[in-house]
């Protein structure tokens, strides 16, 4: 009896032995299908169009939620074109007497300015429960309780689905929501300044919520507890019962945006899912509190248009878009860049997308198996860590990263792009050493900018994935210069060998000290000058390597660099107060304008004054006229000009050491077609292909398990335990 | 019995309370509930209007221990403290304050995934751990006994890390019979992606249990009773496996029991490195990015199983020993 049981739970685990044997996480057939693979290492917290503001979320919502415009594909510099709506709409300038004016340029006239959107017809939802109806037109789902949907795992799980038309009126709603408190929508801060009434609906949702909650704490009496009460009984705001002029519906597929004075950066504001389409449906729907309890809200399970859904979001785990049957009509592009064609990236033109049916994303929060994975084919492309870069990247040709024999002969592709980030050491223009625009200020600064020799840090830290900086605007955005063009005359020299900018010798700082008053770095008074550095990344490992190259690169000049650590509610305190000298900044660009950079330096944006993103506190009158021209023109040679000025005067007054642009290294597979960067928008996997078969095969060809060791391992193991039972027997037996 | 367990228990109410008031003092000493707004909302255009929001939708506007506008009764619940923190009394764990779900369901979603994989390497190493020690004791003094000491020393020294990359390397690339990382809810395909794990988790831990029980077991060896046994004639197999076995149960059940409370919380590197979805990094992903309401949730959840596996223990003392006795 004994040994037929033992033989039972032996061939029982024998018969799970074939289960273990591959390296495959996907089960049987998955990779023949039209599936792309992919991985994130942060589980995403904000899938709310309205909150979202992470590019890892972003890769996630912008393919569910539509706004009505989008960026072109492939064309680059990057053009906005329809996406929902039928076109991109012209702006109609009002004066102070509400009589339409013609515009050339910039204009003090301007107290209004509105942007009507046309919705194309027949646009759709995809399947969810939110539009389920009874047989009266009534919700179907209202009033659920928790019973009800005990065993469900998704909102997807519900019997009934339904969808419905986009309307102007969604559009309108989602405008709203940005302004609901609750929110702390992101873009609110920048967008109150333009939309019209925004401040003002955010003081009503305010004032609603305020007055619910007061009725409610008098009811609940000393137990009450707000996040409890509203998690039981969430508030659903009437988003469109306070007056709000920013946003006018004109008729089910017409809305208009309302501004408070000329503002043209909107369009790539409404190419963002800020301004996406949310059915009031859907708030209701999720406003059960049923569904709070599942946790079926609006911030993990998104209601859209876009060309897919997410049927299943497990934030640490996996995260699947499936396609929305009901997409509308749309198509790869049929032009783009010269080089695109040849890159093969015109094949699809004028093909119906989405080609990928569905998308599936692992979380991997260590590097090491998520980039194991990639090489053995379970994911279609990957970045390039710093701990692999070796692996996959030969510096052989100067400074031309090409990809090492072993990628190559895997068929793996590398591309590469400049990101329009901008990271930047900023200096307190309000401090009594560093700030100022007198000459001798400036030349301090200069030369501090002199010894940061970020080819240096590059190459130390990041692999050499970057290009130097030279003044705020990146490369990609309108208004950078290339080349020779572009240099730092303060700061840099060109190098025509290397065809990159270098910066100038140790020696031309060191007489820009002298200059500045401090010969050897040394005070009036002989004593060394202290520089402190404030930062509030005590916990970044990679802190104290970076600022000890930081702190030797400024011995150079003779300049102690002390640090001053402290947490972030202290560090932006400091900033917002003034009291601090040197920091770390970075900007990363929410659209392709050069506004979007400048204004970071902007007079009326300084924080201690104005509470604004201009942290140097940088305000020098001429840049200020400077920018107050550009900030609203059109790209045109003209705008180049007063570009041109207004980096010129940055780069001689030094308010920040324009640090570097960030080089993206994406690595992708032989069978993952039509993929090129885009920096703007996220909504692009609609456009790629892969090719199943391919990929099957290869991963096939380079998984082929490897079992003799194992084999010979157990015989081992086997025959080494032989003289302990020989020991064990004769010792039972005395021999 | 039932009157030592209740008392227990109610022992355990005001340990509760000083672990939470301990834990809350400790967090808001070098934290504010405006550094969390600023980290958890991000620096890109983050106003102080925003974080005042921020606070005000959740309950992080409230004074922290002690509200002075209010009257009665509510000027002690009307605080961060008690909005808190006492609902974790009743189990209520609340909302995450980044991600904003319910940490009780998280809690739910996440343990079956730890068990999964904690569950197999703690039965495998009490059975493979208890079988070696037993062995090393057997074969004492000899070679084998040298030899298992040297392994069980080299397998202490080796980090876990190692184990876990080493492994990866060896047989999901070299070998290519298992996946590097990922999950199957399926069975048996599970297995496929939690035998690698396993097989770390109890490698890892074989070292120092080995060492651990053949020091127990040696004790009892050396006792009068085992001296009776032998001296009756009994091999020298049987004397170990039913008599020391059973008498050196106590410490055995104390290493053993206090430790089942905590598979739920799993194992932090296995499950980051496998890509195992259980509780593992959770706590510390909290604290990296200020999470307090997920912080002082895990922490009282551990306080609570490392309670419950106390009492777990002394009950386990009666039902191996039966000359133990509650009072």
């Amino acid at each position: 009896m004994v040994k037929t049981r033992f033989w039972l739970i032996a061939a029982t685990l024998a018969s799970l032995i074939p289960v273990s044997c591959s390296n495959n996480p996907y089960r049987d057939g998955e990779s023949l299908e039209a599936t792309y693979f992919s991985s994130f290492s942060r589980p995403p917290s904000k899938l709310d169009p309205a909150t979202s503001y992470w590019m890892h979320e972003a890769a996630i919502i912008d393919q569910i939620y539509e706004p009505p415009f989008q960026y072109h594909y492939l064309k680059r510099p990057y053009e906005i074109i329809p996406l929902t709506a039928e076109e991109v709409p012209k702006p109609v300038y009002y004066n102070k007497e509400g009589a339409i004016i013609q515009i050339n340029g910039s204009s003090q006239d301007i107290t209004r300015v509105e942007y009507t959107v046309r919705i194309k017809p027949g646009i759709k939802y995809h399947d969810h429960p939110c539009f389920a109806k009874d047989e009266q037109g009534n919700p179907l789902y209202k009033n659920i309780s928790l019973r009800d949907i005990k065993h469900y795992k998704s909102p997807y799980d519900f019997e009934h689905k339904g969808t419905r038309d986009l309307t102007a009126p969604d559009y309108a709603l989602q405008i709203r929501r940005l302004a609901d408190p609750r929110l702390a929508s992101p873009v609110y801060s920048a967008l109150k300044n333009y939309i019209a009434g925004m401040e003002e609906l955010q003081e009503s949702y305010n004032k609603m919520l305020e007055d619910e909650r007061a009725r409610r704490k008098e009811n609940g009496g000393a137990s009450y507890n707000q996040e409890k009460d509203e998690r039981d009984n969430p508030i659903i705001l009437d988003y469109m019962a306070p007056p709000f002029p920013g946003a006018e519906v004109i008729n089910g597929l017409t809305y208009k945006i309302v501004l408070k004075r000329e503002y043209p950066q909107i369009l790539y504001w409404m190419c963002m899912h800020f301004f996406a389409a949310m059915p009031q449906e859907a708030i209701y729907f999720y406003g059960q509190p049923a569904m709070v309890e599942k946790q079926f809200v609006i911030n993990q399970c998104p209601v859209g248009t876009g060309p897919y859904y997410l049927s299943c979001f497990k934030p640490n785990e996996v995260m699947i878009l499936e396609r929305n049957s009901n997409y509308h009509e749309d198509f790869y592009p049929s032009e783009g860049n010269p080089e695109d064609a040849e890159a093969g990236l015109l094949e699809d033109a004028g093909k119906r997308v989405p080609f990928i049916n569905r998308q599936v994303y692992r979380l991997e929060k260590a590097t090491i198996p998520r980039w194991r994975k990639f090489l053995q084919g379970y994911y279609d492309n990957s970045g390039i860590e710093s701990d692999v870069f070796d692996q996959a990247i030969s510096m052989k040709s100067g400074d031309n990263a090409t990809l090492s024999e072993a990628m190559l002969k895997q068929g793996i592709s590398l591309i590469t792009g400049v990101s329009p980030i901008l990271n930047y050491i900023q200096f307190n223009m309000q401090d009594d050493v560093l700030g100022g625009l007198e000459p001798a200020r400036c030349k301090l600064r200069q030369a501090i900018s002199i010894v940061f020799d970020f080819n240096e840090y590059l190459d130390i830290f990041a692999n050499g994935r970057g290009i130097a900086g030279q003044g705020p605007i990146p490369p990609g955005i309108f208004g950078y210069k290339e080349g020779p063009d572009g240099t730092n005359p303060y700061v840099n020299d060109w190098d025509p060998i290397r065809k990159r900018n270098v910066n100038k010798p140790v020696e031309t700082a060191r007489r820009l000290m002298t200059e500045a008053g401090y010969p050897n770095g040394l005070k009036p008074d002989g004593s060394p000058l202290t520089l402190f550095y404030d930062h509030a990344s005590s916990g970044d490992p990679t802190f104290r390597s970076s600022f000890d190259w930081m702190r030797k690169r400024m011995s150079l000049i003779g300049i102690r660099l002390e640090e001053r650590g402290t947490d972030l509610s202290r560090y932006r305190a400091k900033h917002q107060q003034g009291h601090w000298q040197i920091s770390m900044s970075g900007w990363v660009a929410d659209y392709p304008d050069p506004e979007n950079f400048l204004f970071l330096f902007y007079g009326p944006n300084g924080i201690v004054k104005y509470g604004g993103p201009n942290y140097t506190n940088y305000d020098d009158p001429e840049y200020n006229a400077l920018f107050r021209l550009l900030e609203t023109m059109a790209n045109s040679p003209e705008r180049q000009v007063l570009i041109d000025k207004a980096v010129k005067i940055l780069q001689s007054q030094a308010p920040a050491v324009w640090n570097y642009y960030p080089v993206s290294f994406i690595l992708k597979h032989s069978w993952y077609k039509n993929f090129k960067p885009h920096d703007m928008s996220s909504n692009f996997i609609k456009y790629t292909r892969v090719d199943a078969v391919q990929r099957t095969l290869k991963q096939k060809e380079w998984n082929k398990p490897v079992m003799w060791p194992i084999i010979t391992i157990v015989s081992l193991l086997i025959l080494g335990s032989i003289p302990a039972i020989v020991l064990s027997y004769r010792r039972e037996r005395g021999l | 019995m039932l009157a030592y367990l209740i008392r227990r228990i109610a022992y355990a109410f005001p340990i509760l309370l000083g672990v939470n008031i301990l834990l809350f003092i400790l967090y808001f000493k070098i934290n504010t509930p405006d550094n969390m707004a600023a980290a958890i909302l991000g620096e890109k255009r983050v106003t102080q209007e925003q974080i005042e929001n921020w606070k005000r939708e959740h309950n992080y506007h409230l004074p922290l221990f002690f509200n002075s506008k209010e009257k009665g009764v509510s000027m002690l619940t009307q605080t961060i403290f008690w909005q808190k923190s006492m609902c974790l009394f009743w189990f209520d764990f609340g909302k995450s304050d980044t991600e904003e779900t319910l940490i009780g369901t998280e809690l739910k979603n996440r343990i079956p995934y730890s068990l999964a994989l904690t569950i197999p390497i703690f039965l495998a190493s009490i059975f493979v751990n208890l079988f070696f020690a037993m062995i090393t004791a057997f074969y004492r003094g000899t070679y084998i006994d040298t030899f298992s000491l040297i392994v069980c020393v080299i397998m202490m020294s080796i980090s876990g890390m190692f184990y876990i990359i080493g492994a990866q390397a060896v047989f999901a690339i070299l070998l290519k019979i298992v996946p590097v990382s990922g999950f199957d809810t399926r069975f048996p395909q599970m297995i496929n992606f939690l035998i690698l794990p396993v097989i770390i988790g109890l490698i890892s831990r074989i070292g120092s249990g080995v060492r651990y029980y053949r020091t127990i077991f040696l004790e009892e060896i050396n006792k009068d009773y085992v001296r009776t046994a032998r001296a009756k004639g009994l091999g020298e197999r049987k004397v170990l496996f039913k008599h020391v076995l059973k008498n050196a149960m106590i410490p055995v059940l104390t290493n053993v029991i206090i430790s089942i409370p905590f598979l739920i919380m799993g194992s932090l590197l296995l499950e980051t490195f496998f890509g195992i979805p259980g509780l593992g990094g959770y706590t510390i992903d909290a604290i990296a990015k200020q999470d307090f309401a997920v912080v002082k949730a895990m922490s009282f959840l551990g306080s609570v199983l490392f309670i419950t596996g106390l009492i777990a223990v002394d009950i386990s003392y009666t039902l191996v020993d039966p000359r133990v006795r509650f009072q």
